[in-house]
């Protein structure tokens, strides 16, 4: 899947971040942490500004991450998939 | 305030001459759920950075979206963010019946065509397979997307159930 590394970067410096940023949103593209923002949206125009439209990792640094739900789906009550 | 009104309608039966209008029906909305018309395009931001490269911007996803308040996170058609040609900024972490998984997650601007409601960028929507799903009893209206709480939170939310109408208003 896309943003796999991404993804194992961010887990190998969620502890450090989580000591100063808990709550905020980190832009990671490859192995690189391209800073650090309070919203989502100004992470994204960071990454575009920076790199274009390529697969980035926008995290919002959580002890716990948010588990969404979609019933719908899940319980098969329309034709669609995860 | 703008409002959409979204009511179902159904003909008593096939139209003849001084026949009754078509009725409220609180059975068809229930069946088929609150839909809205949507339209779903690049966010501005990298429509801007499109414009900017001289890529062309692609052409808006059109379909229908069903209004979910089961969902806690909106989703689109992966078909839309291919066709929109935008790069996923993020994963979400689903609850499924098998556990839970990893799904990519999209930026987008949606708008709804028809009412005089704003459009507005989205920072994360879930990319799913909605199958080719339909709106009932309109074969070729496709259903694109589920507004989800994340999106519902902007607005106003009224469902009629036994009128068979319901609003959103922002």
């Amino acid at each position: 899947m896309p943003l796999e590394v991404e993804l194992d970067f961010y887990n190998s410096i969620k502890a450090d971040l989580l000591k100063n940023y808990e709550g905020k949103f980190v832009l990671i593209i490859g192995r690189e942490q391209l800073g650090i923002f309070d919203r989502a949206e100004d992470a994204y125009e960071k990454g575009i500004e920076l790199r274009g439209n390529v697969p980035m990792l926008i995290q919002a640094i959580e002890k716990s991450e948010r588990v969404e739900t979609i019933p719908s789906m899940v319980l098969g009550l329309i034709n669609a998939h995860l | 305030m703008p409002t959409y009104n979204g009511i179902s309608i159904q003909m008593p039966g096939p139209p003849s001459p001084g026949q009754a209008l078509p009725q409220l029906s609180p059975d068809l909305l229930g069946a088929s759920g609150p839909i809205i018309q949507v339209q779903i395009q690049p966010p501005l931001i990298l429509a801007q950075a499109f414009q900017k490269e001289g890529t062309p911007l692609p052409t808006p996803a059109q379909g229908f979206a069903l209004i979910d308040t089961g969902a806690s996170i909106s989703s689109a058609d992966n078909s839309v963010f291919t066709q929109l040609g935008v790069s996923p900024n993020g994963v979400a972490l689903v609850g499924t019946a098998g556990g839970q998984q990893r799904q990519l997650t999209y930026p987008a601007r949606l708008s709804f065509p028809g009412t005089n409601l704003p459009e507005f960028d989205h920072p994360k929507m879930l990319g799913c397979d909605l199958g080719g799903s339909v709106v009932l009893g309109m074969p070729n209206a496709r259903l694109i997307a589920l507004i989800g709480r994340d999106i519902l939170k902007l607005f106003v939310f009224v469902y009629n159930g036994t009128a068979g109408v319901w609003s959103l208003s922002i």
